[in-house]
C-alpha cells in the first residue's frame, strides 16, 4: 500500500516538473519573435492592461495560437504514439514512421486540391471539415500496413516497421506532388506537409481540433487500462474477457483522429509519438493511464520548444517545426534500433 | 530650409548615437523608433513633392476583398513587386530577400540599396516590425490558408493577382491604380512600347532573322526560358525574335518561366544567338561541355553572358527595360 503511495507522489512530482518545463517553454515562445517587445509589455497585454494595438495583435493573432497549436498538437501526437505502441507491442512504432501522418497528410492534400478546384470560398468549412478527410486517410493507411504486417495469425512488429516505413515515403511523395501540382511555386505548401510547421497558426484552426479533443481524450483515459492488457499480449487481453477485435479498432481510430487532427493543422510532424511514449515509459512504468497523461506532456513540451528554436534560432528566417524535431528525433531512434538489436 | 534640416538630421543622429552608447542593453527597444521617424520623414519628403490623391480610397483586390488604401501610402510593403513600386517612384520599406538577406533582386539595387530586407515568406512579427501602412501581395498563393486575414490586421493588404504569372502590363496597371498613378502607369508603359519598337528596328535590321534563345546555367544544369513568359515574352514578342524550334517545343509543354533541358534537347538547338544567365560563375564545367561547343551561338561567338544578378530571370517595367538595353548592347553594337 505505501509502495502505491509512494508510486503516486513521484508521479505527482513528475507531472509538476513537466509542467513548469512546459510552463517555460509557453513563457520564451510569447516573449521572443521578431518583433520586440518587453517582457513587461507581454504580461500586461497577456491580462489585458495593455490595449495598444500593436502589441495585442501580436500576442493574440501571432503568437498565442502559435503556442497553443503547439500543446495540441504534441499532446495529440505523444497520446498517439503511447497509443500505436502500446496496440503493436513495438516500442519503434510512431504514427510518422508508420506513415499515418503521411496517409492523413495525403487526405487532407487531396481534399484541399478538390476545394482549391471547385472554388469553395467559405475558408471556415473547408478548414473544419479538414480532419475528417485526414481521418479517411489515416485510418486506410494504418488499415494497410496493419494487414500487410499480419502473418500466421499475429502482427510481425518488424515487418509493421518495414511496411510503415514504405508506405509513409510513398504517401509523401503522393502529397508532394499533388501539392506541387496546386501550385508549382509553392514549395512553403508542400514541404509543410513533408515535415510539418505551424508558423500560420490561426484561431479557426484551433477551434476546428478543438472538439476531437474534446471527444477523443476522455474516452482514451477511461479505457486506458484495457491498453495495459494489449501491451501484455492480446492473448492476456482475451483470456481477461476482452472483445479484442472491437476494443483494437476503438484505439485505433481514436487515435488515427488524434493524428488526423494535428496533421490538418500542423503538416506531418515525425518523431513526437516516438520519443514521448518511449521517455513516458521509462518514467512512470506500464501503467498507461499515467504514460497516456506523462507521454502527452512531454509531446506538448517537446513541439512547444521545437518551435520555439524553429522560429528563433534563424530568425527572422523560420523552420518548420518538423525540421527541429527531426534532429532531435532522429539519433534517439537510432539509439532505440541499437538497443532492439542488441537484446 | 535643406540646411536646417539636414542640421536637424545631424543633431538626432548624434543624440541617437549618445543615447546607444549610454544604455547599451536598452537599444533594441529605441532603435527601432529612431529608424522609423527618420524613415517616415523621407518617405513624407517624396510623396509631398509629387501630389497624389490624398483622400482615402476603397478598392476591389483580385481575391474580392475590399481594400481601403490610405491617402498617402508611405510605409509599403510589396515583396517582390519591388520592380512597379522603382517603375512609378514609390520607395518600400523593406524589399524582397532570401536567404536571410543575402540575396536580393540585384538589378534594382540602384534604387533599392538603402532599403532594409525582409524575408520571402513575409513572417507576420517581421512584417510588423517594419509598421507598414500598406501590403500589396503579388499572389493569393501568398495570403492562402487564412493567412489573408492576418496580414490584413497589420496593415491594408491589397492582392494584384490570383495567378503565379500575372501579365508584367496588368499588374503595373493595377499597382498604379492603387497608389492613385494612374497616369504615370500609362506613361510608363507607352515609353516602354516606343523602346521596345525602336529597339525591335534596330535588331531586326542587325540580325535579320536569326534565332535567338535564352538560357541559364544553374548547377550545372541548363534552363531554356519559355516562349511567352519571362524574358522570353520579351525576345519572341516585344522584339519578334526568332525562337528556335526547340523553344517553341519545350514551351508547349510547360507552364513555368524556366524548364530544365536535357543535353539530348541542347545538342537539337540550333540557336544563332544565346542570352546566357550563368548562376555557376567563370569555369563552369558545363560550359567546356562539347554538346555546348557545338551549338552554333557558340561556335560564332555570339553567346552575351549575364551574372545572375542581372535582370533576366525577372520580368517587370524595370527589368524589361534593362533586358532591352542589354540586348541592343549585345545584338546591334
Amino acid at each position: 500500500m505505501s509502495r502505491e503511495i509512494v508510486k503516486q507522489r513521484k508521479f505527482i512530482q513528475l507531472a509538476f516538473i513537466l509542467l513548469i518545463l512546459l510552463f517555460t517553454g509557453m513563457y520564451v515562445s510569447l516573449t521572443h519573435g521578431e518583433f520586440t517587445m518587453t517582457i513587461s509589455d507581454v504580461i500586461r497585454t497577456l491580462i489585458g492592461i495593455d490595449q495598444n494595438r500593436e502589441h495585442q495583435l501580436v500576442i493574440f493573432e501571432f503568437r498565442l495560437p502559435r503556442v497553443i497549436i503547439a500543446l495540441f498538437v504534441g499532446l495529440g501526437l505523444g497520446i498517439a504514439g503511447a497509443v500505436i505502441q502500446a496496440l503493436t507491442r513495438n516500442e519503434l512504432a510512431d504514427p510518422g514512421i508508420l506513415g499515418i501522418n503521411a496517409g492523413a497528410g495525403v487526405a487532407v492534400v487531396i481534399y484541399m486540391y478538390a476545394v482549391s478546384r471547385m472554388d469553395v470560398s467559405n475558408e471556415l468549412l473547408s478548414t473544419f471539415s479538414m480532419p475528417f478527410f485526414g481521418l479517411i486517410g489515416g485510418t486506410i493507411t494504418a488499415l494497410f500496413i496493419y494487414g500487410f504486417s499480419w502473418t500466421h495469425g499475429r502482427l510481425d512488429s518488424n515487418r509493421l516497421l518495414l511496411v510503415g516505413i514504405a508506405a509513409g515515403s510513398g504517401l509523401g511523395a503522393i502529397s508532394l506532388y499533388i501539392s506541387l501540382k496546386m501550385n508549382p511555386q509553392d514549395f512553403e505548401a508542400a514541404t509543410m506537409w513533408m515535415t510539418g510547421t505551424i508558423w500560420n497558426a490561426n484561431w479557426n484552426k484551433i477551434i476546428s481540433i478543438l472538439p476531437w479533443f474534446c471527444f477523443l481524450l476522455p474516452i482514451m483515459f477511461l479505457r486506458a487500462s484495457h491498453l495495459d492488457l494489449f501491451y501484455l499480449g492480446e492473448d492476456t487481453a482475451k483470456n481477461v474477457g476482452v472483445s479484442t477485435e472491437r476494443e483494437k479498432s476503438i484505439w485505433l481510430l481514436g487515435s488515427v483522429g488524434l493524428i488526423s487532427a494535428c496533421v490538418s493543422v500542423s503538416g506531418s510532424i515525425g518523431f513526437i509519438g516516438l520519443l514521448s511514449p518511449h521517455i513516458a515509459r521509462s518514467l512512470v512504468g506500464l501503467h498507461h493511464r499515467k504514460v497516456l497523461a506523462v507521454s502527452g506532456l512531454i509531446g506538448m513540451v517537446l513541439v512547444t520548444f521545437g518551435d520555439f528554436i524553429a522560429k528563433t534560432v534563424f530568425s527572422p528566417v523560420e523552420l518548420p517545426v518538423g525540421v527541429v524535431i527531426a534532429i532531435i528525433g532522429i539519433p534517439y531512434f537510432i539509439y532505440l534500433l541499437k538497443k532492439k538489436l542488441n537484446k | 530650409m535643406k540646411k536646417i534640416i539636414n542640421k536637424w538630421m545631424l543633431f538626432t543622429a548624434m543624440l541617437a548615437l549618445l543615447f546607444l552608447a549610454a544604455c547599451g542593453s536598452d537599444n533594441e527597444e529605441t532603435e527601432p523608433n529612431e529608424e522609423t521617424e527618420t524613415g517616415a520623414e523621407t518617405a513624407e519628403e517624396n510623396t509631398n513633392s509629387e501630389e497624389e490623391a490624398d483622400t482615402e480610397r476603397t478598392l476591389t483586390d483580385a481575391m474580392g476583398n475590399e481594400v481601403t488604401i490610405p491617402a498617402n501610402p508611405e510605409r509599403v510593403i510589396a515583396s517582390y513587386l519591388e520592380d512597379y513600386l522603382v517603375a512609378l517612384g514609390i520607395t518600400p520599406v523593406a524589399q524582397w530577400s532570401v536567404r536571410d538577406g543575402s540575396d536580393v533582386q540585384d538589378y534594382l539595387q540602384d534604387s533599392l540599396a538603402d532599403v532594409p530586407t525582409i524575408p520571402s515568406e513575409l513572417p507576420f512579427e517581421a512584417v510588423m516590425e517594419f509598421e507598414p501602412d500598406l501590403i500589396i501581395m503579388d499572389s493569393a498563393a501568398m495570403v492562402e490558408d487564412n493567412k489573408y486575414e492576418q496580414y490584413n490586421k497589420i496593415a491594408p493588404t491589397y492582392v494584384v493577382g490570383t495567378e503565379e504569372n500575372n501579365d508584367w502590363r496588368e499588374e503595373l496597371t493595377t499597382i498604379g491604380e492603387v497608389f492613385g498613378k494612374e497616369d504615370q502607369a500609362a506613361q510608363v508603359l507607352a515609353d516602354y512600347e516606343a523602346k521596345a519598337e525602336d529597339a525591335r528596328e534596330q535588331i531586326q535590321s542587325a540580325i535579320g532573322d536569326e534565332s535567338v534563345a535564352a538560357l541559364w546555367l544553374f548547377a550545372d544544369t541548363f534552363y531554356i526560358v519559355s516562349e511567352n513568359l519571362s524574358s522570353g515574352d520579351l525576345l519572341y514578342n516585344d522584339l519578334g525574335l526568332n525562337a528556335p524550334e526547340v523553344v517553341s517545343e519545350i514551351s508547349e509543354a510547360t507552364t513555368a518561366n524556366w524548364s530544365e533541358i536535357s543535353l539530348e534537347k541542347l545538342a537539337e538547338l540550333e540557336a544563332e544567338h544565346i542570352f546566357l544567365v550563368n548562376s555557376d560563375g567563370e569555369g563552369a564545367t558545363m560550359l567546356e561541355d562539347p554538346i555546348w561547343q557545338n551549338i552554333p551561338a557558340v561556335q560564332n561567338g555570339n553567346v552575351y553572358e549575364f551574372d545572375r544578378g542581372s535582370s533576366w530571370l525577372y520580368t517587370g517595367p524595370i527589368a524589361n527595360s534593362q533586358m532591352i538595353d542589354d540586348a541592343l548592347e549585345s545584338l546591334v553594337e
